[in-house]
């Protein structure tokens, strides 16, 4: 057999060991080195996108609130109901569970049972679970899933001012329709949010990383009195089911700061239900539809030529029966709507006061003669936006001139253009506050900070304002005024109906008609300038006239405001 | 003698004598002491957070792994004052228990030896689990020394080695069978590094390495587990939701680590993403928390270890030390360089654990009766120094007790050659 090994070779043996051992470790550690710094921040992203969760945490959307301190649109927290399907220990029961607390259809629960029979990872059971269902889900410490913090737009009046508030996205929860969307930036906070480290296999929330809080929206203020707003869209619905109109639509306005009190149409819109929400009911029609204004419109005319000093109240006019004009080769008739067999002596407030569509003529006659009857329709802010904060508001439409004798002799009387509710509106206010021509806006203030309104611009001297107020009041009161019907108790009314017929086919309708009243109150010191319009009353026959229809919902609205807002006589 | 010979010398401070350790064994057991407290306050890391998530007990693991430190411990200081030759009578029993816990898992009911992941390692008694392969590198390791030192020359020659090829070969085969192909190849180079230093020729033990590859290869050809192990090795990215699962966590752990960490405590991949993150790859954890710099240290350990611990193998006195110093360092170095390469993706994943560090009852006990045979042998080759010998030279080699060892002209012509 041979000798055991010599110290000096098994010596030599052991130190080839060391050699070995040194070789190893630093082979491993320069594969850890190659880990730890040039394949870092690979493997770093690889481990985020396994790790980290992102949580987004929406901000409070701004509030709306009336003048009369009410909720108009606001933000109601929720809790987001969000399963995991991984972790869920037993879908059925699981399902059970959920369905028990937060109800739903049986096609729902299928959806939700195979779902989470599937382990999908990100299943919605409920994007806006209320506080309490979701209170006592947690109780119940369902194994895979998890709440997050989220809240829903409510419209805490329903359809109140619905089209002036408008509504959001219910998924990027941004403005699409009204002040939601006008006034989006403003509304929306700055979502916060906080990145999530899960437990891999038990699914809970171990870590929270880079919180960051949500910054609430900027809270507004409206002009809007909700309480009349309510009460003016129920005497337009009442009104137009009595009349079984197509749509109404009125205003209610300060006249001395353009401070919109209501503005409103029916049919109504009522964001807080999508299934059944009208999209065709989202505009506001009293600033998107423009209309023919009809013999409401004969104030401006007739302002104008009161300032321009080529008549007064009191000039006398020799008012035919029928106005004749050479229209494409033809002659034709104009008459007034109260058909008289021969000629008449009225005065200018006579006119007005009849409506006389050719009395009307004979005065514009006098400006047109000048070419200032467009001017004045300029200066009146006809065929331009009133400047509203609004969105989608309509300009109208002023025929151009030089104007043919069809549109030289209707334009007076309010045919042949068309101009916004609003736009009449503010006109009227111009008289009503002596002469000033205000910009109206719903946004009273916003975080606190009252919004910047143009300063009024004038239009006609307060002598001018003064006999045109004169002149409407004998609208109301005289005996033979067309607006007896507006006469609100115990108040002196000033205002002016107008009835134009709708163009049906190209043609004035002779049984299709706008039924307006356009009035302002107390008329010797007015608060409040208010509009009313229904459109197509009694289609079928029946009472359509602005006095017939217009005037008394005027009178029910204004009675009602005046009282609320608590304006003396 | 050696009680009579300290008052008479001046030489020895009265500190070295208290203590009775050479400098290399205090800093090897400082080592040591130093990796166990790591491993408690990583194991502690890896388990309590998510104990706390799922509501368990935070210090449920880490009190057991405290309780076994405790206890090796004992068995290290027990293994340090152990006459060397104790040790060579206790390499039989020791080896017949180990084999006969290794049938024992083959033919135990589950209830005994539970199959947990595919592999039957485990005897469970009483709440206590037992690593029978554990316990057979140890009586390996043991019962090799002891054959040296019964016959220094049984290394020499093919014929020689071939009862401790025969054990060998046995414990492999049954460590194999578990399956356990990672500590079984640890048992089958812990022999080799013995022999080798025994003088095993090196024909003989190239021929021998020869077989063993080829019937690692042919394991391997068989095993679709073993497979499966071997091509998630190869690219973990390829199915790192699948097999390669924790090789790939393991590299996330160490990559999103970087060099400083994301700090003690604050790693993510313990929380379920990282299987066996406490005991197998506790060295992920270690370096996502304390990055590179933490596991480079722990590596650095682990060198200074091997370093040690050869070093007190060539200035042991006997074959008998020497072969027992060899196969402890070499059962704890190559433990440690293989789960570290498990961790890194530089070897197949086996469930070698990090000695001392990862969590385990019967890895940490048997690494730590290791080093205790380590330090007890640098024990006795510095009471050989402290008598005017110095190991390694002739003189020494002739005055010491080994009765084996003796120089001779033709060895040192090969080494002047070499």
């Amino acid at each position: 057999m041979a000798r055991p090994i010599a110290r000096r070779a098994s010596t030599r043996r052991i130190q080839l060991l060391v050699v070995l051992v040194l070789v190893l470790f630093t082979l491993l550690l320069l594969r850890a080195a190659y880990l730890g710094t040039v394949r870092s921040s690979w493997l770093s992203a690889k481990a985020d996108s396994q790790h980290l969760i992102r949580v987004n945490e929406p901000a409070e959307r701004g509030a709306m609130m009336s003048t009369d301190g009410l909720f108009l649109a606001m933000d109601t927290p929720t809790v987001q109901i969000i399963a995991d399907g991984r972790y869920v220990k037993n879908a059925l029961r699981t399902t059970d569970r959920l369905v028990a607390v937060l109800g739903g259809s049986p096609k729902r629960r299928e959806k939700l049972l195979s779902d989470l029979s599937a382990r999908k990872a990100y299943v919605v059971v409920a994007p806006n679970a209320s506080l309490r269902d979701a209170r006592v889900l947690k109780r119940m410490k369902i194994d895979g899933v998890v709440y997050r913090r989220n809240s829903k737009r409510t419209y805490p009046l329903g359809a109140v001012a619905g089209q002036v508030l408008g509504f959001t996205n219910l998924e990027t929860r941004a403005g699409v329709e009204g002040l939601e969307a006008r006034l989006n930036t403003r509304l929306t906070g700055r979502d916060g949010g906080f990145t999530e480290v899960q437990d891999m296999r038990l699914g809970q929330t171990v870590r929270i990383l880079n919180e960051r809080k949500s910054v609430a929206g900027q809270s507004v203020e409206l002009t809007i009195h909700a309480d009349i707003q309510k009460q003016v869209e129920e005497v337009l619905a009442a009104t137009r089911t009595k009349y079984k109109a197509k749509s109404a639509m009125a205003i209610i306005m300060d006249p001395n700061n353009g401070r919109i009190v209501a503005m409103a149409s029916v049919p109504r819109m009522n964001a807080n239900n999508r299934a059944t929400l009208d999209v065709t009911a989202s505009q506001v029609r009293a600033i998107t539809d423009p209309y023919e204004p009809g013999s409401v419109f004969k104030v401006v005319t007739v302002a104008g030529a009161l300032e321009e000093g080529l008549t007064t109240p009191s000039t006398m006019y020799t008012v035919p029966a029928k106005f004749p004009f050479e229209f494409e080769g033809r002659t034709r008739y104009i008459t007034d709507a109260h058909k008289r067999e021969s000629a008449e002596d009225m005065t200018t407030t006579d006119i007005l006061q009849r409506s006389s569509n050719v009395g009307t003529i004979l005065i514009s006659q006098r400006l047109q003669k000048r070419d200032k009857l467009r001017y004045w329709m300029d200066r009146f802010g006809f065929g331009q936006k009133t400047g509203i904060d609004l969105n989608n508001e309509s300009d109208g439409d002023l025929p151009k001139t030089p104007w043919d004798d069809g549109r030289r002799y209707n334009i007076p009387f309010g045919q042949g253009l068309t101009a916004t509710m609003l736009q009449q509106t503010r006109a009227y206010a111009a008289i009503a506050n002596g002469g000033l021509l205000v910009t109206p806006h719903v946004v009273a203030a916003i975080d606190g900070r009252a919004s910047a309104v143009p300063s009024p611009k004038r239009i006609i001297s307060t002598r001018t304002a003064a006999q045109l107020t004169g002149i409407m009041r004998t609208v109301v009161e005289a005996s033979t005024g067309t607006g007896g019907l507006a006469q609100i108790a115990n108040y002196q009314v000033a205002g002016k109906t107008g009835t134009s017929q709708k163009v049906i086919n190209k043609r004035y309708s002779d049984k299709h008609f706008q039924a307006s009243f356009i009035g302002f109150v107390p008329a010797k010191n007015p608060k409040l300038v208010i509009a009313v319009m229904i459109d197509d009353p009694s289609p079928n026959g029946g009472p359509h006239t602005a006095a017939e229809v217009a005037a008394p919902a005027f009178q029910t609205i204004g009675d009602y405001a005046l009282g609320r807002l608590g304006i003396a006589p | 003698m050696r009680v009579e010979c300290a008052p008479v010398a001046p030489r020895p401070s009265p500190r070295t004598r208290k203590s009775s350790l050479t400098k290399d064994a205090r800093v090897l057991f400082g080592l040591v002491l130093f990796l166990v407290s790591f491993g408690i306050v990583m194991i502690y890391s890896a388990t309590s957070a998510q104990a706390i998530v799922s509501g368990g007990d935070q210090f449920g693991i880490v009190s057991r792994q405290v309780l076994y430190a405790g206890l090796g411990m004992a068995l290290l200081w027990a293994f340090t004052h152990m006459e060397t030759t104790a040790l060579a009578r206790l390499a039989r029993p020791a080896m017949a228990v180990a084999v006969v816990l290794l049938i024992a898992l083959h033919v135990a009911p589950p209830t005994i030896a539970p199959t947990i992941g595919g592999a039957t390692r485990w005897i469970v008694l009483g709440g206590f689990q037992l690593q029978p392969s554990e316990v057979a590198k140890l009586a390996l390791i043991m019962w090799i020394a002891s054959m040296v030192a019964r016959d220094p020359r049984i290394t020499r020659s093919a014929d020689g080695l071939k009862p401790i090829a025969l054990v060998t070969a046995l414990l492999a085969v049954l460590i194999v069978t578990e399956p356990d192909l990672g500590t079984a190849s640890i048992v089958v180079a812990i022999a080799f590094a013995m022999v080798f230093v025994g003088g095993a020729p090196i024909k003989v033990l190239s021929a021998a390495a020869g077989v063993c590859v080829a019937l690692a290869g042919l394991m391997i050809a068989v095993s679709p587990y073993q497979q499966s192990r071997i091509v998630s090795f190869l690219n973990p990215w390829k199915d790192q939701y699948g097999g390669a699962f924790q090789a790939a966590q393991a590299q996330i752990a160490l990559g999103s680590g970087g060099v400083f960490g994301r700090g003690l405590g604050n790693g993510i991949e313990k929380y379920n993403y990282l299987p066996e993150a406490h005991t197998d790859m506790i060295g992920a954890i270690i370096g996502e928390e304390l990055g590179l710099i933490g596991l480079a240290i722990v590596i650095m350990c682990f060198v200074a270890i091997g370093v040690l611990g050869l070093r007190i193998a060539r200035t042991s006195t006997t074959a008998h030390q020497r072969i027992l110093a060899v196969g402890a360092t070499t059962m704890v170095c190559l433990q440690g360089a293989i789960n570290i390469a498990q961790v890194i993706g530089a070897f197949p994943i086996t469930g070698v654990p990090l000695p001392f560090v990862s969590y385990g009852g019967t890895n940490l006990l048997v690494s730590l009766m290791a080093i205790g045979i380590l330090i007890n042998i640098s024990k006795q080759g510095a009471h050989a120094t402290r008598r005017g010998a110095r190991p390694g030279t002739q003189s020494g080699d002739r005055s010491g007790r080994n009765r084996g060892t003796r120089q001779t002209g033709p060895r040192d012509r090969r080494r002047i050659a070499s």
